[in-house]
């Protein structure tokens, strides 16, 4: 998933670091995708939220098709010149593609997205054709 | 990488894991609080600190400088959207928190930090050269 990383040790320490993060929040299972989302839902649609501090939104693609929602984009390595060292590498960085198929049909033209404070918001209504419709029982 | 070898200016000082953290607040909130990757490195003149810290603004951030330890406090508000049910939970929300300690070149009274994008960079000098002085001998 994390096409072009720059250090891969420090991804490994980080996987590390994760584990003893779950062990210690109590949070079984957790998924270490890049980045994490989180999705909330009602019957008229959903609202999925991605933690992607720092990203160059020229560097973040979103398309939605049916019901799948795709995050696509590069998370960049710092610009460092020659004389630069790098004492600390935990960021994760590189591009990743993340698709998110939700329990409903997506009104396309009705999504609507939102960054701030490095977290991305996308607001996915519902298609009304996807939505359940009352019949009406006729008597004889 | 050659992290190890290299005399860090910037290190971290503890590491508070979640539960530990959340056990010292008591009873006041039952918040999660969550180590923020950050990545140092070192120029010439300078150590860069760049830390992950999603959800939190300038408003929100807190950094205390205290006996060359450089702490980072981040609080966030966990939001679920208004109407929504979480349906998928990848991250959950919480404060940050995260200790440096300073090693002594590094210039104390000169420390900036700007957040953008839920992205922290605090930007440490390094102090100059100790300048060799002369010790005048008198004549008592």
């Amino acid at each position: 998933m994390y096409g072009s990383l720059c250090h891969s040790p420090a991804r490994e320490f980080g996987i590390l670091r994760e584990a003893m993060n779950d062990l210690f929040s109590g949070v079984s299972g957790a998924v270490h995708e890049f980045p994490p989302v989180n999705v909330y839902t009602n019957d008229n649609g959903a609202v999925a939220k991605a933690e992607l501090p720092g990203i160059d939104l020229e560097q973040l693609e979103l398309t939605v098709a049916n019901s799948v929602l795709t995050l696509k984009g590069t998370r960049g390595c710092a610009d460092l010149k020659n004389d630069v060292r790098a004492l600390r590498s935990e960021r994760i960085r590189g591009s990743f593609v993340r698709a998110l198929n939700l329990p409903f049909k997506v009104d396309g033209a009705g999504v609507s997205a939102r960054f701030d404070k490095g977290v991305l918001t996308v607001t996915l209504p519902r298609a009304e054709s996807d939505k359940p419709r009352k019949i009406a029982i006729a008597t004889a | 990488m050659t992290v190890t070898e290299t005399p860090n200016a910037v290190q971290t000082a503890y590491q508070a894991c979640c539960a530990e953290s959340s056990t010292c607040e008591g009873a006041a909130s039952s918040k999660k609080v969550f180590l923020p990757r950050a990545d140092i490195y070192e120029t010439k003149d300078t150590v860069e600190l760049y830390a992950d810290l999603p959800g939190v603004d300038e408003k929100s951030l807190e950094i205390t400088l205290e006996k060359s330890v450089l702490s980072i406090r981040g609080k966030v508000v966990p939001v679920v959207p208004e109407g929504y049910k979480a349906a998928y939970v990848e991250y959950s929300e919480g404060d940050y928190e995260r200790s440096f300690k300073l090693a002594e070149e590094i210039d104390c009274d000169d420390i900036k930090a700007t957040i953008k994008n839920g992205v922290l960079h605090v930007s440490l000098n390094k102090a100059g050269p100790a300048q060799a002085r002369k010790i005048e001998v008198k004549v008592s």
